[in-house]
Parts: structure tokens; sequence; C-alpha cells
């Protein structure tokens, strides 16, 4: 009975110009969004490995300098894109692209080139992930928002009860027409990143495509939910829209805005000063008047028992450096840590807004399993100061120690280019779709409440509608 | 008939704890995001004091030194500032961008560039970041100021108020009615859609008076902003007078004008968006990032003749200065050469956002949303052009202290006071903002409200015809 009263669903929204119009729309944008997206990613993808490639010929062909030039001289990381940022680019629009890592200083990922579009970053991009979770469920409300409510106006729902069907199974076979013509989206834009991308990820392929399908199941659900309980068909189309723009549009922003306020951030000024206060606290590597320098130096000294610095057989530029470099790294990871517990705090806080709007679960989790979210941003910042550090470490090393006297007592480098060529590339290692998931418990509980709840309120509208008729 | 109309909306508005509900939300979300909005202000403009504070610290200090007949502090006796370096690090005057007085309204904008920037050799304007800490989880939700109220929340509130008018009349059998009563069944549809364009654009125009006076601001900002909101409210009005001509009941035009504002507002800037991340997928800034620092090592490498021919051309003043031997003054001529580098990375940064600005154009076209959103942003003085003019008003003093510097290192003479003050007062303070351009979107929104009237006049001509056909 369930598969026939589906199948005549289908039929319906077929033979219906409405419907037809709708789902035409849905797979033209589907289509659209997936092209665009992969081939974006594929000039994005290029041009991040031709910058890759222009730091390290610079690295690479730089005359032999001292190591600590080429500290100050330092290395450009670019920021990878990922390749399931084809289906849900994230935050990658809002955080900058580039980070030079030098001495001393630990610097802030820059460059977003579309704020020179800025009026049109207000609005959401395009994308696979925006059409399944926002698009994809305008056209199941489009589609469904009459599913039962025309069918009681037209008299057609009493001939079908009295026909022997029961309202859960016409509840339920109706949801699934709705949830099916989801699941068909969803398939569109997931076999067309297939088709359309080189480097795929099963695993969080397949996560993308399982979550989409959760809430486009809970949107099914709503939708047939509201339509069987409104009176007329003209209010569960109002209901559903304003749901629509509640959970899509406004809800989110909503969150965001009363998030930053309840809780805001330091401005840059404060935060560059107080770690600016915690840094003049430290060793100077480039202040010869620094007593905590001229005490690293007394201590050197003594560890290679000579009574000057011209006796020594390494070069104390380096090991101060290097002081000045683990006191700084010390600094970074108190503000930083601080600033990142911040925004966890902040992101967190945002994220209780999935138990009210499952759209912002799906966004969110999304973001996780494309890697494109707050925690893969800031794992990249992490991986990038490790990578500055080490960087610095090896070449103060090399300043102190890659050195010989020479007979006349002076200080000789002995630093070959062999030495710069060793120094590999800085590489993004994303964190796994495991690790991600965890760190998004909230979203995903969340998630599963809406999951439980929508089916739930299939079974009592069922019920409801059970009561009716027998009344 | 229009008093009669707005009377009914008002009757209706008052019978509808929904559409009530609307009103409030709107106006009590508008009123919350102004506070928020002047806050940013506050925020923005302590930057800007903060580096003024800092700067009067530094000229202070320096013109103590001078006034003690001392090269600099004692505890850094390499600090002299007889030198150039040294006067221009201690000169380092703030250029700041003052908020517009109408700036808290786009607070959200995604447009973060420097609101106050340090004036000297080393400066990169072109990598300057803002004032605000960002969180990327928060920016990515879009944002939720009162240009978004006002761009998103404003037509929906006319969707919620309007979403009746023409369907009900035609669906309960009311037209026929109204026709024999006043000889024109689309006056009063005209009628209602008006009054209901009042009520938003009352409500509309109460957040502008509120934004207005809690900045302070002018009439020559006033004004603009509620022409603009005033054309804004005319084209959904006359948006709703043509879904309001032709629903056959409430639901028809209930989705008819969801699927408007759907496709204005979500569907249409998404649409820009891609495009914008298309255009911005090559960029990783090496011109900015890893050409620029070559192009500061090119500069030891040139001839000597060169460079002096180089910096003749961009600073014609300075013919007949050179000092003999010509030698002495290269320094200061690769200072010149790298402030022209500078200019010309500039420069090719305004060509590549041409692209941009392109898009942002004909987008504006696209969707009276898009084009209304940017006006504000214009208003606001947030816009990337702003942000833009910020950046060059910044290499012009810088090149202008270059060329002080260049001429005053060429008189082959220890530096004084004078030389000092000439080039604190070189260095422009004050940032002109561009004359924000909201006159276009303003044309582009008469281009929408004089088209959507056509069409809605012929499709109601074009009903009376048929009308008249079947009577």
């Amino acid at each position: 009975m369930i598969l026939a009263l589906f199948s005549n669903e289908w039929r319906s929204i077929l033979r219906d110009g409405r419907g037809r119009l709708v789902i035409t729309l849905g797979v033209l944008l589907a289509l659209v969004s997936a092209w665009t997206s992969a081939s974006t990613h594929a000039s994005k993808e290029r041009a991040q490995a031709a910058a890759v490639e222009a730091a390290r010929c610079a690295w690479e062909d730089r005359e032999v300098d001292s190591a600590h030039s080429r500290a100050h001289f330092g290395d450009y990381v670019f920021r990878p894109s990922g390749s399931m940022s084809t289906l849900d680019s994230g935050l990658q629009a809002v955080t900058g692209r580039v980070v030079f890592t030098e001495a001393h200083r630990q610097n802030d990922a820059v460059h977003k080139p579309q704020q020179a579009a800025a009026s049109l970053l207000r609005y959401d991009r395009l994308e696979p992930s925006t059409v399944l979770q926002i698009l994809a469920a305008l056209v199941l409300v489009l589609a469904g928002f009459g599913v039962i409510s025309s069918e009681r106006e037209s008299g057609r729902l009493n001939l079908l009860l009295i026909q022997g069907v029961s309202s859960r199974q016409l509840l339920l076979a109706k949801t699934l027409a709705l949830w099916t013509l989801g699941v068909a989206l969803c398939l569109v834009v997931v076999g067309a990143n297939l088709i359309l991308v080189d480097d795929v990820d099963i695993g969080r392929i397949a996560a993308f495509l399982g979550l989409h399908l959760a809430t486009l199941w809970v949107v099914a659900a709503l939708v047939a939910c509201i339509s069987a309980r409104a009176k007329r068909t003209g209010t569960a189309a109002a209901l559903l829209l304003s749901l629509w723009v509640a959970g899509a549009i406004v809800i989110p922003r909503l969150s965001a805005m009363s998030t930053a306020t309840l809780d805001p951030l330091p401005g840059r000024d404060a935060f560059q000063a107080a770690m600016q206060a915690d840094r003049q606290q430290g060793i100077d590597g480039h202040n010869p008047m620094d007593e905590r320098r001229n005490e690293l130096e007394r201590k050197v000294l003594k560890e290679y028992g000579v009574s000057s610095r011209e006796e020594l057989p390494v070069s104390l530029g380096g090991l101060i450096m290097q002081a000045d470099e683990e006191y700084g790294a010390k600094v970074w990871d108190k503000h930083f840590g601080e600033l990142e517990g911040h925004l966890l705090r902040q992101d967190a806080s945002v994220g209780k807004f999935s138990f009210l709007n499952p759209f912002q679960a799906t966004d969110r989790l999304s973001m996780a399993i494309a890697g494109t979210g707050l925690n893969s941003h800031l794992e990249f910042l992490r991986q990038t100061e490790y990578y500055r550090r080490e960087l610095v470490r090896r070449l103060n090393e090399e300043d102190a120690f890659g050195v010989a006297r020479s007979e006349n007592g002076r200080l000789l480098r002995t630093t070959t280019k062999e030495f710069y060529l060793s120094f590999d590339s800085f590489e993004y290692k994303p964190l796994a779709l495991g690790e991600m998931l965890g760190r998004r418990t909230t979203d995903l509980l969340a998630l599963a409440l809406w999951i439980f709840g929508a089916s739930a309120l299939l079974i009592l509208t069922a019920r409801q509608m059970e009561a009716r008729r027998v009344s | 008939m229009i008093t009669a109309a707005l009377s009914l909306e008002f009757r209706n508005l008052m019978r509808s704890p929904l559409r009530l509900l609307t009103l409030v939300l709107v106006l009590s979300v508008g009123y919350f995001v102004i506070a928020q909005g002047q806050k940013d202000v506050s925020r923005w403009q302590e930057s800007i004091d903060k580096g003024i504070e800092a700067q009067s610290e530094s000229l202070e200090e320096a013109r103590s030194y001078f006034a003690q007949g001392v090269p600099g502090p004692a505890d850094r006796p390499w600090v002299d500032l007889r030198q150039n370096r040294y006067q221009d690090y201690y000169a380092s005057v703030r250029l700041a961008r003052d908020p517009a007085p109408l700036a808290g309204m786009a607070f959200a904008s995604a447009e973060s560039g420097a609101v106050t920037m340090r004036m000297y050799r080393f400066a990169d304007p072109m990598l300057a970041q803002g004032n605000k800490i960002e969180n990327p989880a928060l920016a990515a939700a879009g944002g939720l100021d009162l240009v978004t109220v006002l761009t998103l929340l404003i037509p929906l509130l006319i969707l919620a108020l309007g979403v009746e008018v023409g369907g009900y009349e035609r669906s309960t059998g009311l037209l026929p009615l109204v026709r024999v009563q006043t000889g024109r069944d689309r006056s009063w549809i005209w009628a209602r859609c008006l009054a209901v364009g009042l009520i938003a654009a009352a409500a509309g125009l109460t957040l502008a008076a509120i934004a207005v006076t809690a900045a302070g601001a002018g009439l020559s900002d006033a004004l603009p902003l509620c022409a603009l909101i005033i054309a804004y409210v005319a084209v959904w009005t006359a948006l709703l007078a043509v879904i309001a001509l032709r629903a056959r009941n409430p639901s028809h035009g209930a989705v008819g004008l969801g699927t408007a504002w759907i496709v204005l507002c979500v569907l249409i800037p998404s649409l820009g968006v891609e495009r914008s991340a298309a255009l911005a997928a090559g960029d990783f800034a090496l011109d900015l990032t890893v050409e620029a620092r070559e192009e500061k090592g090119l500069v030891y490498e040139k001839e000597q003749e060169e460079l002096y021919a180089a910096v003749s051309e961009r600073f014609p003043a300075l013919i007949g200065k050179e000092p003999e031997p010509r030698s002495a003054g290269v320094n200061a001529v690769r200072e010149g050469l790298r402030l022209i580098n500078l200019e010309e990375r500039m420069a090719e940064r305004e060509e590549h956002s041409q692209s941009h600005t392109t898009l942002v154009k004909w987008m504006n076209l696209a969707s009276p949303t898009l084009a209304f959103s940017h006006a504000l942003e214009e208003l606001a003085g947030r816009g990337p052009e702003v942000a833009q003019a910020f950046r060059q008003a910044m290499v012009d003093g810088l090149a202008k202290r270059a060329e002080l510097s260049i001429a005053a290192n060429w008189r082959m003479e220890p530096l004084g006071l004078k030389d000092f003050e000439d080039l604190v007062a070189a260095s422009p303070a004050v940032f002109s903002r561009p004359t924000p351009d909201w006159k276009s979107p303003l044309l582009v929104l008469g281009v929408w409200l004089v088209a959507l009237v056509g069409l809605a006049n012929w499709l109601s001509r074009r009903e009376s015809e048929s009308q008249t056909k079947t009577s």
C-alpha cells in the first residue's frame, strides 16, 4: 500500500506544472553548483601549487646566506583548499590564504581576495552544500506544502481513508516521496562531484551524503507533518516558508551576532599590545644591552669554559636567537591559546543553536566533514606555527653551530647550499574524519534529536489524523 | 481608496498575531543591530585613538631627544635620530580612516580593511589588517546588521503583510463586488499593496531615523538613506502588486512572493558569490608576497645609474640635488625604488580588483537586493572602494615621505629637528573618504520600479481584456 501511495505521490508531483518546475530548477542548480564549484576548485588548486612552487624556487635559488638572514627571509605558506572544498568551501572565503613564516614573529593568515566583492559576501555561495542544505530544503517545501492539506481541501483525503488507507501509511508514503526527491538531488550533486573531481575521498563523501540525506529526512517529515496539521494549504505554505527563512537565513545570522555580542573577542590592537608586553619581558635577541641576553651569554661562556665570546667554538648569536624564539613561542602559545579558546567558546555557543535549527547542525557537520570549518582553520594555523618554529629552530642551530674558527680566531660560516635544500616545504595534514566529527558531538546530538523528533512527530501527526477521522 | 486600504491593512495587522509579531521582530532586531553598530563604531574610533596616542608618544620621545641634544635613548645607543631611518621610525605618523557617520549600519560587512596604518618605510598597506579579530565561524554566517535587516527583513515584512492581497479577493469572490462598487478592481489591489508598502516604509524609515539619531549623522547622510529605503520598499511593493494581480488564492500568492524573495535575495546573490569565488580562485597574492620579497632583493643588484634614473623619473623635484659622490646617496635611492615598486604593485592590484568591481556592478543590475545592500555599504563607508582608497592614500603619503627623506639624505649632513618636523608635516594624517556612490544603485532601483509597475499594469490590462471577452 505504501509503495502504491508513494508512486502515486511521485506521479502527482510530476504531473503538476509547479512540481516539474521546482524539480527541474533543483536539478539544474545542483548540476550548475557542482560544475562551477569543481572548476573553481581546479583553478584554485593549480594556483596554490604554482604559489608553493614559486616560494620553493625563491628559497632554493637564494644564494647561500647566513642562517639568521634566511630566517628573516622566511617562507610563505599557502593554504590548500582540500578536495572536499568542492562540496563545501566552508570558511575559506573569510579566512586569509597566505601566512608569512619568519623569525621572531608569528604572522596572521592574510589576503582574502573575495573582499574585493565584499557586498556579495553577505550571501551564501552557490555551491553543492548550499544547494543541499538550503535550496533542496526549499524544493521539498515548495513541492510538498500541499502534500496532505490539498488532499484534505479537495476531499481526496477522506476518499483515501475510506478506502482503507491508514493515516500512518499515508503520511509515511508522502514523506518518503518528498524525501526521495531530496535523495535524488543529493545523488545528482554527489554524482556530479565524483565525475568532475579527480581527487576524491570516498569516506568523507559518504559521510557528506549521509548527513544531507538525514537532514532532508527531517525536512521531508516536517513538511508532511505541517501540511497534515494545517487547516489550509495557504497556511501550510506560509508557515513552511517562514520556517525555511528563519532556519536558513535569520537564525544563523542572529546566533552569530548574539554570540559576538555576549562574548566579544578582543580588538586586534589590544591583543597585539598584550602580546607585545609579554614579549618584552623576555630576551631580546637584537638588543646587545638586554640584561637577559647578557645573562645567557655568561651562562654559555661558563658552559664552554671560556671567558669571552671570541673564544667560543659556536656563534653566540644563534643561541641567543633561539632563546628569543623559545620565549616568543611561549608568549604565542599563551596568547594564541587564549584566543583559540575564545574562538572555540564562541563556536560552541553558536553550536547550541543546532538544537533549535537543524540547518545549522548540518552546516557545521558538513564543514567538519569537508575539513573547511573552524577546527580545520585553527589546525592549519597551528601546523603553520609548528612549521615556522621548526624552520627557525634549525636555522638558529645552524647559525650557532654551523661555524668554525679560523686560524686568526675569526668565526667562519660553514653553511652550505645543501643545508638549505634539505628543508621541506610546508605540507598541511588535515585532521582525520573521526577526529573532526569527534569535535562536533553537540551538532551530532542535535541532528540525532532532530531526526528522532521529526520521526516522532510523524507518528503523532498520524495518530492525530486517525483520531480526527474517527471523531 | 488608499485610506480605506490603509485602515484595512492596519486592522489586519492588529488582528493577526503573526503579522504583528513579524513587525515587532523586524523593529526589535533592527534596534538591536543599530545599538551593536554603534558599539562597533566606538571600537573603531578607540582603535584610531590608540594609534594616535602611540604616535604622539613616539613624536614626543623624539622631540625630547632633540631638546636634550642626545641622538637617542640611552639604553639603545645605536639609535641615532640624525640618521634617516631612525627619523622615519620615530616620525611614524598614523593615517586614520575615520568611520563614516553611518558606519555602524554595515558593521557586519565582509570588508575588514585597516582603519589605521602606521606610516613608515616598511609599511605594506596591501597586507595591513583591520582592527577587529574576527571569528571566521561567525563571519561566514553572513552577518546581521542594519543593512541585512533592511535588505532581507523589510521585503519579508512586505511578504508577511501582503501575502493575501489579491489572492484573498479572488478566492472569496470579493473581486467582482469590488469591481461593481468601484468600477476598477485593480485599483483596490494597488491600494492594498500601497498600504502594505507604506507600513513597511514606515518601519524602514523608523529604523533609519533611529540609526541616524544614534550616529548623530547629518542630512547629507540621512536623506540618501531615506531615499534608498523608500525606493527599495517601492520596488518590493510593485513586486507585491505584480503577484497580487495574478494570485488565484492566498496560497498561490504566498508561493509567488516567497519564490520572488528567494530568487532576488538568495539565488541571484549566491550566483554572484560563486562567480566572485571563481574570480578569486587563482589569487594567492604572489605579487604581494614572494614577488615583492624578490623585488626587495633585486633593488640591491641594480646598477647605481639605473637606480638614480628610476628615482629621478618618479621624483623629478629631486633632479639636480644628487649628492657627490653619487654612491653616498645610493641607500636612500634604494628606498625610493622600493616605494616605486610598491606603487606598481598597488596599480596592478587596482587593475586586478576591476574584475570584482565589474561583477558587483552587473550583479547590482540583476537584483534590487544587491543594488540596495551595495548602496548602503557605500553610504556606510565600508565598501572595498573605500578600503582601496585608504591604501592608495597611504601609498601616496609614503611617497611624499620618501621624497623628503631622499632629499634630506642627499644633503649629506646629519639630520636635525627641522628634518624630523618636515617629515611629520609631510605625512598626511587625515584620509578623505571618496564620495559614496549611492546614486547608481538608486537609479537601478528606479529602473526596477518602473519595469515592475509597467509589468503590473500590463498584467492587469490583459486580465481586464480577458474578463471583458468572457463577459
